[in-house]
């Protein structure tokens, strides 16, 4: 299979299975860089397992994980999300004994003042690295609509306040590629639209983003391509329009062929 | 006014001087301990429970440096925090990259393994102990006791002062380190640790560094404790102090320095007013068994009435999990 230049992330016959049941069997995908791709597919499909493994959650048992033709399979998360791969969780992790503002704050890289070395050493200098932190921290935080909770604890948002501040928190670190692990669910139709707003504008700026969403009129409308795992592969991707289309996926979600 | 001197009488009725010295003594040494407590504990959600191991590492290191390696008192010092630091680190390394339930229970077993290696080493004295290694201590504390003109029976007041002024010390720094942005990361791991490390944050790095800056702490409080005592003796290095420790830590709250101040002296004035102030008729084990159901009962009393301790944040106890 000839991948095209644009590929920012390469899957290949990844494979993942914990005591005999195979999550991820062989799976083959691409995102193309400056997409907006899905990832969709029936519960236990491997959607989730496969984010694990991109992001260094999970070890890759075979198969490999290219990310700007470099192989990442097997790396820490930590170095994953430094080199701007960064997730976020099906559920929201919101520091709650931390200010909204401090949520943004530990997301900014590259800060010396964090280096227990630098603290010791240049202990007056051990909060510069933040000033400039702090003025994109609450730039990002007006822009998603939570400037007004900079300083109130994480713990006492509201569930879709979360969404946003997960959101937020994930362009505080500058990636290049995000994987959103269904940044829709459980989430009001007006918030909804909102986060995919937020999330088409992150595109717009040249962030690549993979979501697992399981709303298929949400796919078909904001997906550019759509990859449609199924048992642990994937078993068709392309633009929603064919997707829609194709007995494949219908047989995937509905178990039968759908003749 | 009325209320002071009422305190004062009061407290000159029981114990007398000697009495409060010690009391103050203990409460700025286990204050120090429990100040590395805080940090672990209240600050990175490190359930540290190897500190009296630390500790032991660290008085015992500082006194055969002193008496077998023939180095100077204020050498060893340093030279004994990094052993007792590399003993943290051999305890982090392997269990800090587990469940948080792993590492607390390699750190008791590790708490454990010192004490019986102490007891049972020739070079650590035994049951006997150590003695010998004070003499530049008692160098300046004479010095000390003749500038402040103490009488002879308050040999104790220079080793009192040193104790509070590090304990003091050491508040004010572990404090202004946990408002920096490297505490920040300690208070993130401490919430949440797989969304810091999706983050870019190397979570065992800053864990390993938390439990090194305990240890340290730790083995301040060792010399501190050895130079009281005049001699090193493992009963002195049980477990038990770790948990005495932790109460400290509930009793004036978690996540707040003062509240180790307030909780140090809170549980050292219950231990030694049970121990030696007020006649109770029993044998002195169950004397030593009755300390502790009174500063368990106290615990269980604070708990309840005030979970975030003494001088916790309310606010800070309805978020946590």
């Amino acid at each position: 299979m000839n991948s095209p230049p644009g590929a920012l992330l390469r899957i290949e016959n990844l494979c993942r299975s914990y005591g005999g049941v195979s999550a991820v069997a062989g799976a083959s995908f691409e995102v193309a860089s400056g997409s907006m791709t899905a990832l969709i597919g029936p519960n236990g499909a491997g959607k989730t397992t496969a984010f694990d493994l991109i992001s260094g959650f999970l070890r890759p048992d075979q198969g490999s994980i290219l990310y700007r033709e470099r192989p990442i399979g097997g790396l820490a998360p930590e170095r994953i999300a430094r080199l701007g791969l960064v997730r976020t969780f099906q559920l929201t992790r919101v520091f709650s004994v931390m200010t909204v503002l401090e949520n943004m704050l530990v997301a900014a890289q590259g800060n010396s003042g964090e280096r227990l070395t630098q603290v010791l050493l240049r202990p007056l200098h051990a909060r510069r690295g933040d000033h400039a932190a702090e003025a994109r921290a609450l730039k990002l935080l007006s822009r998603f609509g939570l400037a007004e909770k900079a300083h109130e604890y994480g713990g006492g948002l509201s569930g879709g306040q979360r969404k946003l501040l997960e959101l937020a928190r994930v362009l505080m670190t500058e990636p290049r590629l995000v994987l959103l692990d269904e940044p829709f669910a459980g989430v009001n139709p007006t918030l909804k639209l909102e986060l995919l707003a937020h999330i088409e504008e992150m595109r717009d700026a040249g962030v690549t983003v993979l979501f697992i969403e399981h709303d298929m009129e949400l796919v078909m409308r904001a997906a550019e391509q759509v990859i449609v795992m199924a048992n642990g592969a994937v078993v068709a991707a392309g633009p929603p329009r064919e997707i829609r289309q194709d007995p494949r996926v219908l047989d995937a979600y509905l178990g039968t062929h759908a003749t | 006014m009325t209320t002071l001197a009422t305190l004062a009488s009061l407290v000159s009725l029981i114990g007398g001087t000697q009495f409060w010295i010690n009391v103050g003594l203990l409460a700025a040494i286990f204050g120090i301990f429990t100040v590395g407590l805080q940090l672990n504990v209240g600050y990175t959600g490190l359930y540290n429970f190897a500190q009296a191991g630390f500790m032991a590492v660290g008085a015992y290191a500082m006194a055969l440096l002193v008496l077998k390696a023939h180095l100077s008192f204020w050498l060893a010092l340093p030279i004994a925090a990094g052993v007792s630091v590399c003993f943290a680190l051999v305890v982090g390394i392997p269990s800090l990259r587990l469940r948080g339930d792993y590492f607390a229970i390699a750190s008791i077993a590790f708490s454990e393994t010192i004490l019986y290696a102490i007891q049972n080493a020739s070079f650590t004295g035994g049951e006997e102990g150590l003695l010998g290694y004070t003499t530049s201590w008692q160098t300046l504390s004479t010095r000390m006791m003749s500038a402040l003109g103490l009488p002879s029976q308050d040999f104790l007041v220079p080793i009192l002062i040193v104790s509070w002024a590090i304990f003091l010390l050491v508040v004010a720094f572990v404090w202004l380190l946990t408002k920096t942005p490297w505490g920040r990361v300690l208070r993130a791991i401490r919430e949440d640790e797989d969304a810091c490390r999706a983050l870019g944050k190397r979570v065992v790095v800053y864990k390993l560094q938390s439990l090194s800056v305990a240890a340290i702490l730790a083995s301040i409080a060792g010399y501190l404790l050895a130079l009281d005592l005049g001699y090193l003796s493992p009963e002195e290095f049980t477990p038990d102090n770790t948990f005495i420790a932790f109460t400290m830590l509930l009793v004036g709250g978690l996540g707040s320095f003062a509240g180790v101040v307030v909780g140090a002296v809170f549980i050292e004035v219950i231990l030694e007013t049970t121990r030696n102030v007020i006649d109770i008729p029993l044998s002195d084990s169950h004397l030593a068994a009755l300390r502790f159901i009174v500063v368990g009962a106290v615990l269980v009393v604070i708990v309840l009435l005030r979970p975030q301790g003494l001088l916790g944040k309310r606010d800070e106890m309805r978020f946590r999990r």
